[in-house]
């Protein structure tokens, strides 16, 4: 301990650069409502949707690469998802909680369906672990599906009312200006929900805890010889990682108006929310935002130029990334950085 | 600055997605051409591109070629909602097409408030009429003035599937359903209605259909329906199901008098199996209807797509399509209330036969209400339309 003290006092300050992305991040974010609706007009109501989109998956992609840098591979990400949005539904519809403390609490009820799933399945290792998480989402659906309809909507799910009803004023707005109101209104609760997720990636890598998460990712045992506590620390990286994915799950079900077993625990959701980071680099910050902007962006241009032929080449583009880019986006990018400042030094 | 850099945004966008201008009136439709349901997707492009190679055939719309844009919504609420907004926003569409999903639908509700533009809507077919503390599509938006809604309610569904349960003689019925947003109010629904037609239901079991990942191993559910030894197995499920829920029925040996599937479509390949033998399905479309509208379609579609039109879903594009197409022509132009008065006045064709928007039990606008469903049964390879009778092509026969 004495000589980790030591080592961080006589290291060299660090130019923060994360903080500074956040910053740049949260700066863009706020201006790229006004700059979209400037830019294209009326065409700014569909953006912003193809966008907010594109940061739901940042998110998702984001809170599962911090449990992934434990070594964990998690398939619990739709049961997370699935029980913020539920319980945000259900808070709404028994409880009459106001709309903005019912997302936090789905958050909340995430970390504690994350704490009582890690708590069962965190001592399993590799597949294991995978299976048992994967069944997670199962489970809930069972539950929610077997609940008494009046609960919870059974299989017909139940309805969830919007966060945002801009009024339209005939005469001094246009209906797609209503839209915008609304799209902006809900790109920013997304972006907030970003910020934080990524506040909280850059705690974690700033902090003794990406070394603590490195050490048990690259062998459990040594960690533990090391004074690492594994289990409590993987606990820690599931409830990280839960929280924000709840409260996601919660905004989306005010999103979209409903809340169904079949959409709220969807196995794609943790597909995605797995796929995205390997594409953009795995055990970073700015990887998972990377990859889940990629995505976003070739899938979008993919769609508008072969309609439904566009799968055939998002999964191209999938395979071919896994194939040669094995640190995904951000490893390529950064290697062919340090390889031309190696060049450039030995001039 | 501003308008340079938006000019020059433009101008490559266009240039990159190979935008060309519209011309005529185009019309946005909002389809699963991809994922968990693009089989329905695919069968609604076929109908739609057929509809409109006949409508532009025949003049266009309004003396101009018709145009229609297809957004694939992956049946996924989300995506359907930026689908939505791109048709209304960077298309500038005045009319949509198609639809299919509840969840989809219900992400739409509030988007299709703002924009109103007329909506004829070919899925979304959950009503919550009968489910406490639940809104469907039907409440939510039935009422619009600009929401045309072409498919049965859920209702209607199983409504035609009860008729035809009740006039096979079967007593006793063991029901088996998918366990998602489709199957489940589908049964409540059936146990309701096939209780108060006097038959008695001997089992309720739901299982997880293969489309929403569930194994395709069904054997619990069907042994428990087979231990009631019940007069009809009627199961509610999807299309994925067919093959494996009726191998194992058989494997099972579990022989009701009756076997009565609604999915929403039957796989093409499956008549040839010895296991489809006997078995009943209830469909919107078969075609060997012998209407001549249905004649044409099934012909037309053929020479066209190179496959029959399976999916009930074709023909309903159809029909969606040509109702667009005549309304605003009757209204000679695109003016909202004109072509609103001209859905409402109007009457349509289809490969069903002709149709016209009534009211249901809240909606202003329904088209096709229990009318729209047939019952085939396989017969030695081939599907005979059994109800109802003044359309049937053989008598039902039993399964013992």
């Amino acid at each position: 301990m004495s000589a980790s003290t030591r080592t961080r006092r006589t290291r060299p300050a660090q130019f923060p650069w994360d903080l500074v992305g956040l910053v740049l991040l949260a700066v863009a974010v706020a201006f790229a409502p006004d700059l979209l609706k400037a830019l294209f007009g009326r065409a700014s109501v569909s953006y912003l949707s193809i966008a907010t989109n594109a940061l739901s998956l940042s998110i998702l992609a984001l809170s599962w690469d911090v449990l992934a840098r434990t070594g964990q591979l998690s398939l619990a990400h739709a049961a997370f998802y699935g029980a913020g949005a539920y319980t945000t539904a259900l808070l709404a519809r028994h409880a009459d909680v106001p709309l903005w403390i019912g997302i936090p609490l789905g958050g909340l009820a995430a970390v504690v369906f994350a704490l009582l799933l890690g708590a069962a399945t965190l001592r399993l290792r590799g597949i294991y672990f995978a299976i048992a998480t994967l069944s997670a989402a199962e489970v809930l659906k069972a539950v929610v599906h077997h609940l008494p309809t009046g609960i919870a909507g059974g299989n017909a799910g139940m309805n969830v009312p919007t966060l945002f009803r801009p009024e339209f004023i005939a005469g001094q707005m246009e209906r797609w200006e209503v839209a915008f109101l609304r799209n902006e209104a809900y790109f920013y609760v997304y972006a907030t929900l970003l910020c934080m997720t990524v506040l909280a990636s850059i705690l974690v890598q700033r902090s003794r805890l990406k070394h603590a998460f490195t050490a048990i990712r690259t062998n459990e045992e040594v960690a533990g010889v090391m004074g690492v506590r594994p289990a409590r620390l993987k606990l820690l990286a599931f409830v990280l990682s839960s929280v924000f994915v709840g409260m996601l799950g919660g905004v989306e079900a005010h999103r979209v108006g409903s809340v169904l077993p079949e959409q709220s625990f969807s196995v794609s959701t943790t597909v995605l929310a797995l796929v995205t980071p390997i594409f953009g680099g795995l055990y970073t910050t700015l990887g998972p935002i990377v990859g889940a902007l990629g995505l976003s962006s070739v899938q979008e241009g993919l769609r508008r130029v072969f309609s439904d032929g566009y799968l055939i080449g998002y999964g191209v583009v999938l395979v071919l990334s896994i194939l040669f880019m094995p640190r995904g986006v951000v490893g390529l990018v950064g290697g062919l950085l340090r390889r031309r400042g190696k060049r450039e030094a030995g001039r | 600055m501003i308008k340079t850099a938006r000019f020059l945004t433009s101008l490559a966008l266009a240039g990159l997605l190979g935008l060309a201008s519209a011309q005529g009136v185009s019309i946005g439709i909002l389809s699963p051409l991809t994922g968990g349901s693009a089989g329905t997707g695919q069968a609604q492009r076929a109908g739609f591109e057929l509809a409109l190679a006949e409508i532009n055939a025949a003049g266009g719309v309004l003396g101009e070629p018709l145009r229609i844009i297809i957004e694939d919504t992956q049946a996924n609420p989300a995506v359907g909602l930026a689908a939505f907004e791109k048709l209304m926003t960077e298309d500038d569409v005045e009319f949509i097409a198609g639809g299919f999903s509840s969840g989809v639908t219900l992400a739409l509700v509030e988007s299709f408030r703002t924009f109103q533009p007329i909506v004829m809507w070919i899925g979304g077919a959950v009503s919550g009429i009968g489910i406490d503390g639940f809104d469907g599509i039907e409440e939510l938006i039935g009422e619009e003035d600009w929401f045309f809604h072409i498919h049965p309610w859920d209702y209607h569904n199983v409504g035609a599937a009860t008729a035809f349960a009740a006039q096979t003689g079967s007593e006793t019925v063991a029901l088996l359903h998918e366990d998602s947003a489709f199957g489940g109010p589908g049964s409540a629904g059936a146990q309701a209605l096939l209780e108060e037609a006097g038959m008695t239901v001997t089992l309720r079991e739901a299982f997880t259909s293969t489309l929403l990942g569930g194994t395709g191993d069904f054997r619990a559910a069907i042994s428990k329906a087979a231990a009631t030894n019940a007069d009809m197995l009627y199961w509610i499920g999807y299309d994925s199901d067919v093959v494996p829920l009726s191998g194992q029925i058989r494997e099972l040996n579990f022989r009701p008098q009756h076997i009565f599937g609604a999915p929403p479509g039957w796989p093409t390949e499956f008549a040839a199996a010895p296991e489809a033998q006997c078995v009943t399905g209830l469909i919107g479309f078969m075609p060997n209807l012998t209407n001549p509208e249905a004649i044409a379609f099934t012909r037309d579609y053929r020479a066209m797509h190179g496959v029959d039109p399976d999916n009930y879903m074709a023909a309903l594009a159809y029909a969606n399509l040509w109702a667009y197409a005549d309304a605003i022509n009757a209204a000679g132009s695109t003016d909202q209330d004109a072509v609103i008065a001209e859905l409402e006045a109007g009457t349509f064709r289809s490969p069903i036969g002709d149709w016209s928007f009534e009211p249901s039990v809240i909606a202003k606008h329904q088209g096709f209400g229990e009318d729209l469903w047939l019952v085939f049964q396989y017969q030695n390879g081939v599907r005979e339309i059994v109800w109802p009778i003044e359309k049937a092509t053989a008598p039902l026969v039993s399964c013992r």
